[in-house]
């Protein structure tokens, strides 16, 4: 899922303007917090390193020194002292990598919730042009190739160079003939990591864009499959998978390939690099300057001066899609939130007298393509009013502007005649309770789901509120009665049970205006009327605004409002309507006219 | 195990050349791989003694050396590169086919997997949603099973190999410090296995923990209109924090077995050395055992203890790989609905007449019938019409046609014929269908209406284009048949959609064309005039259709009522409007659903 999101996108504009250098300089203040214990991990480190390159010493000893001269007890104290420091190297080498790794994991949390709470204050605009699995690869994927580049590239720059030259740094002090000889093959080695590096970086990113390709295409077509057959199209399918396959296939053939080419031709090397050693050790023995302990030396020296090679090549590919990662992350944290609050905000403390839509205008995507045209309308307060209309006529919309999720384009939105732009979103909203058609349940457990975890909501208000709704009567039946766990996205309610969860969420929060999107959803005709009675409690005394897809709510409310096509084009109460025998009169009977009072889908 | 096994073997033994290479040249490739620590011994025998070792391959390195005007000490490094290279290419080779054969076993899984779901009926898509179904195809095929089927397999073949063949060679050096050096290996065996176990099931846990924390995003932005209407921010904050910080001491915890485990295995080998120095130092102080003979065996532990490794390895990831085989596995058992084995062959000569005899449709294991008892006929050349309320089965009835369902009891025949014996292309080919939602692939517009069907002309298409009235439309767009619709391309309208999907139906000249409610995103203005198009450039053609277009329904030839999997009334639209019946109250509704705009 994620994985799609994250390879196939295209960089945008704001992307482009991010250079690497900059998107990698961003995270260095996220560092800051963390420099003493960074600095403790580079000791630590550097301490690991060095000390690790001392037992091969002690081999040498114990081969030139204790076993030459018969010296058993020696031979046991150089390998009780090598067990010694081995054991250190690994505890000192323990507590740096476990240190790192925290602070990469805490570096990262700051970041994630840096992230995250961005996110978070963005439009709903913002939401609806970003699918929900982009959002979760910015944060996650992209934020563990990072941690991935900020781990390895402390303890490769670092340690690896460190232990480069130490292990350089013993063999001249030992045999600076050998060590020059050695030298020379440190620069064809790099080359070649070098050469590697450039043939196959782009590669390696080409393999996932490949295989998010195939991921791509079954999806699609496992999605269409009654199309695939029914135009007898099986083979084509087939086809274009087999296709996308192979694709993957040569371009990860050819990464793999290049791969084992490279491991071999440095293992290679360590071959070479031995024989170099025992040749030019055997004519240089003459002089006395090398021993077999040296040699021994040499050999467990240059086992491990090639371990810094496996580990940068095994990175390669990460630095690269760091860099992309960190320029997606800056970009979206450079996103600005458009619906601010005001500078100097108006007090709002509660609805007095009426709300009002002064020509309100609003286009979802900035253009004529209009949601609202010019709509006017007032709302006494502690009265109801329906909306009614068919789907995609604007309904909805009055109470997305009415919470300030969208501003319109033109016209405004007043309460008590305060034009809402003038109060702070959350002073605003805190007086509405929002009841879709389907409730949303986040993941926790039933009470949390009333209450959404406010701090005034306790354990008996959720009870209470659950009773007067009439959803005790479901809950209290539940494994855990309010404390069972709901099942992704609410799989274990029954439609019915859903909108009475649904109803308790917005008793629970008390509001003073109630905004309410009716299930279209038809139910059995008991449920129905526990339903409609729960509902007359929920709007007892409150302001409230229904998009209206019951009878017995547009019997009840003071007034409709017939929009179509983004125009209010009738007004009244319901029998003046239906005595005008216009648009809402068919309306009537099309939606609200058949046996169980919701209305059926047509068709 | 063994169905396991068998199950492999299906894919393996195309590749017997493969196998036959990773085989024959694994033990090979060992001999030269356990020769260099020999070549080292040889060396430092000679430097320290400046005898040649009376070892038999020593004797003859020198004598080749000499014969060829080197010295020793020169012929024993050249005998080094040379088995160093050697190693190297043939373990080159082996990897490379290792990694070759993954990769093509992970297409074939993958490829072999979706062939078989191209063929599957509606029972096996009920059961298994397609996200599932991608996730069987992708990561349990990439992540698991592949790299197990081949390297998984061989790389503990070689261990084995590597640790027998290691063991040989330094026997024949010296059997006592072998029996000292090799002897704690079976306990390895169980440590690797123990701490590989310890550290998936870490994994596993810290998996649960990442899922966790991305519940909680996913909930948050999914439901953002809830979390914004009820200023529940700082809520979707704290649970964030918990979210991430749960997971944060998993991974910190994971990261420290793992360094635990890694340090195991370093001190291990470690710990390896110092044994045969101390073992072979007390041997060589007692003058049993050369310098070189010692410093061959401390090479050894290397090809001793990292194979260890690989064992413990295959041991946990056979486990998971056992999983997802039996997650193919399963896909496999659904049998298609559809078997493809009549032989009739009209050769493009179908006239279009229909006949339903008694159907009936209802899926095993359920009481219901969804189809109950239909007898239906369509003339060649008729337009006619299915309605009835959700529910009633239309949709079902009329994906007989093409075969996407077969009858389970009664016959449906075309032409007289009954529509199982008709190959199974040469029927669906005389047939256009157009879905109610007008699935359409992200593609170029030209590839969408032609879906792969190369044979078709350049004129062909625009006439297709013209008859759906898109080709105005698709002028405007920036490359015109060329441009790039979908999720990776430019969004169009419903309306363009649907007519996009018309047009794919038209291209194929059929003979029968099926609309299952499919005009909903036209207005009626559209629809008259395709309407009016088809009948001029495709008279012949029969048209079946599910729609709840009032002018649709007074145009069409015949009307079926179906209710309840059953056709209750059926006739001309003003026969059964004046019957006052089902047929009159479903129309006034279609009727109302106009005139209001839904």
């Amino acid at each position: 899922m994620s994985a799609e999101f994250y390879e196939d996108e295209q960089a945008t504009a704001e992307e482009k303007d991010i250079s690497s250098k900059r998107a990698l300089g961003r995270l260095l203040p996220l560092l800051r917090e963390h420099t003493r214990g960074l600095v403790l991990c580079l000791i630590l480190l550097a301490a690991a390193t060095l000390l690790s390159l001392y037992w091969p010493i002690l081999m040498k000893n114990a081969v030139d020194t204790d076993i030459k001269n018969g010296d058993f007890n020696g031979l046991l104290m150089t390998a009780l002292a090598i067990g010694v420091i081995q054991v250190v190297t690994i505890l000192l080498q323990y507590i740096q990598r476990v240190r790192l790794e925290t602070i990469g994991q805490e570096v990262m949390v700051s970041l994630k919730r840096k992230l995250f709470n961005h996110i978070l204050s963005l439009d709903v605009s913002f939401f609806d042009k970003n699918p929900v699995g982009r959002l979760l690869a910015r944060v996650e994927s992209d934020t563990e190739s990072l941690r991935m580049l900020f781990t390895n590239t402390v303890v490769l720059v670092v340690g690896d160079l460190l232990l480069i030259i130490g292990i350089y740094g013993v063999m001249f002090y030992y045999s600076w003939r050998l060590a020059a000889l050695l030298l020379v093959v440190v620069p064809i080695v790099a080359s070649l990591v070098v050469i590697f590096e450039r043939k196959t970086t782009r590669r390696f990113l080409n393999v996932r864009k490949k295989m998010a390709e195939v991921t791509a295409t079954l999806t699609e077509f496992l999605h269409s499959m009654s199309i695939v057959q029914v135009f007898h199209r099986g083979a084509y399918a087939r086809k274009r998978v087999w296709n996308v396959c192979e694709d993957k296939f040569k371009e990860d053939t050819y990464v793999n390939v290049a791969v084992v080419l490279f491991f071999n031709t440095v293992f290679f090397f360590e071959s070479i690099m031995f024989a170099l050693v025992l040749f030019f050790g055997d004519q240089w023995r003459q002089e006395q300057l090398i021993t077999s302990g040296t040699i021994i030396m040499f050999i467990i020296l240059i086992w491990r001066s090639f371990d810094p090679i496996w580990r940068v090549s095994e990175q390669l590919s990460t630095v690269q899609k760091a860099i992309a990662g960190a320029k997606r992350i800056f970009a979206l944290l450079a996103m600005p939130q458009r619906l601010l609050d005001p500078a100097r905000p108006v007090k709002f403390e509660g609805l007095n007298k009426a709300i009002r839509f002064e020509n309100v205008t609003f286009s979802y995507t900035d253009d004529d393509n209009y949601a609202l045209k010019d709509v006017t309308f007032e709302i006494p307060k502690g009265k109801r009013v329906a909306l009614v209309g068919v789907t995609g006529g604007g309904k909805t919309t009055v109470i997305s502007l009415l919470l300030r999720l969208y501003d319109p384009q033109k016209g405004r939105i007043t309460l008590d005649g305060i034009d809402i732009r003038g109060i702070r979103k959350a002073d605003l909203r805190k007086y509405f309770a929002l009841v879709l058609q389907d409730i949303y349940l986040f993941p926790g457990d039933v009470a949390s789901n009333v209450s959404l975890d406010s701090d005034g909501i306790d354990r008996q208000k959720v009870i209470a509120a659950a009773q007067t709704v009439e959803a005790n009567r479901f809950i209290e039946k539940l494994p855990d009665k309010y404390s069972t766990e709901v099942s992704e996205k609410g799989s274990n309610f029954s439609r019915g049970e859903r909108q009475l969860l649904s109803f308790a969420r917005a008793l629970a929060s008390d509001p003073e205006i109630l905004l309410l999107d009716e299930a279209t959803s038809s139910v059995d005709p008991e449920t129905e009327r526990t339903i409609q009675g729960s509902l007359k409690k929920l709007m007892t005394g409150r302001t409230s605004i229904i998009v209206a897809h019951r009878l017995s709510t547009i019997l009840d409310v003071d007034q409709i409002l017939v929009i179509r096509r983004g125009e209010i084009i009738e007004r009244g109460n319901h029998s003046e309507l239906l005595l005008a025998d216009g648009y809402y009169s068919k309306l009537f009977h099309l939606q609200f006219k058949n046996r169980n009072g919701v209305l059926a889908d047509v068709g | 195990m063994l169905d396991k096994i068998k199950w492999f073997w299906r894919y393996y033994r195309r590749y017997r050349y493969v196998l036959a290479v990773l085989i024959l040249l694994t033990p090979l490739q060992a001999v030269f791989q356990v020769s260099i620590p020999r070549m080292i011994e040889f060396s430092i025998d000679y430097f320290e003694s400046d005898q040649v070792p009376e070892h038999w391959a020593a004797q003859w390195i020198n004598d080749t050396a000499q014969s060829l005007g080197l010295s020793t000490a020169a012929g024993l490094a050249l005998t080094l590169v040379l088995l160093g290279l050697m190693a190297a290419i043939l373990y080159a080779v082996l990897q490379s086919h290792r990694a070759w054969m993954n990769l093509k076993l992970e297409w074939l899984f993958r490829q072999d997997a979706f062939d078989r779901i191209t063929l599957k009926g509606p029972n096996f898509f009920n059961q298994f949603r397609s996200g599932d179904l991608v996730t069987r195809m992708t990561d349990d095929v990439a992540e698991k099973l592949s790299w197990f089927a081949c390297s998984g397999i061989f790389r503990l073949y070689e261990a084995l190999i590597m640790v027998t063949f290691t063991v040989i060679m330094m026997t024949t050096i010296d059997p006592t410090l072998t029996l000292w050096t090799a002897g704690p290996l079976p306990i390895l065996i169980v440590v690797f296995f123990l701490s590989a176990s310890v550290l998936d099931k870490r994994y596993d846990y810290l998996q649960t923990r990442i899922s966790r924390f991305n519940d909680v995003m996913e909930a948050c932005f999914s439901g953002i209109r809830v979390v914004k209407a009820y200023v529940k921010e700082p809520s979707q904050k704290k649970s964030f924090e918990a979210a991430v910080q749960d997971r944060r001491n998993a991974e910190i915890s994971t990261i420290k077995a793992m360094t635990v485990v890694e340090s195991m295995y370093f001190y291990i080998w470690q710990l390896g050395i110092i044994i045969v120095l101390v073992g072979g130092g007390y041997m060589a102080i007692n003058s049993n055992l050369s310098i070189g003979k010692l410093g061959a065996f401390i090479y050894y532990t290397v090809y001793l203890i990292f194979p260890m490794f690989d064992i413990g390895q295959f041991l946990v990831k056979s486990r998971q790989s056992a999983v997802s085989i039996n997650r193919l596995v399963e896909l496999e058992k659904i049998m298609p609905m559809v078997p493809d084995n009549g032989r009739h062959s009209p050769n493009g000569n179908v006239a279009g007449q229909l006949t339903f005899e008694n159907v009936r449709f209802r899926f095993p294991d359920v009481e219901r019938a969804i189809i109950d008892g239909v007898s239906l006929d369509i003339e060649a050349g008729q337009t006619v019409a299915v309605v009835g309320r959700v529910g009633s089965g239309k949709s079902w009835l009329i994906n007989m046609i093409p075969r996407l369902v077969d009858p389970t009891g009664g016959v449906v025949k075309l032409d007289g014929v009954d529509l199982k014996q008709f190959k199974l292309e040469d029927l669906r080919r005389s047939i256009g269908y157009v879905p109610q939602e007008p699935t359409l692939f992200s593609d170029t517009v030209r590839n969408n209406i032609l879906f792969g069907r190369e044979s078709i002309s350049e004129a062909v298409l625009e006439w297709a284009i013209d008859v759906a009235q898109l080709k105005d439309e698709i002028a405007t767009f920036p490359k015109g048949l060329d441009t790039p619709i979908g999720t990776r391309g430019m969004s169009i309208s419903g309306g363009q959609k649907q007519r996009l999907a018309l047009a794919r139906a038209l291209v194929g000249k059929p003979k029968i064309l099926i609309l299952d409610d499919c005009t909903s995103a036209l207005d009626s203005r559209t629809e008259t005039a395709l309407w009016e198009k088809l009948q001029e450039v495709m008279p012949g053609m029969t048209a079946i259709l599910i729609t709840h277009r009032p002018d649709t329904l007074e145009r069409a030839d015949n009307i079926f009522v179906l209710a309840e999997g059953r056709v209750v009334d059926s006739g001309r639209h003003h026969e059964l409007i004046a019957r006052e019946g089902h047929y009159a109250r479903i129309y006034k509704r279609y009727q109302l659903a106009e005139e209001v705009g839904a």
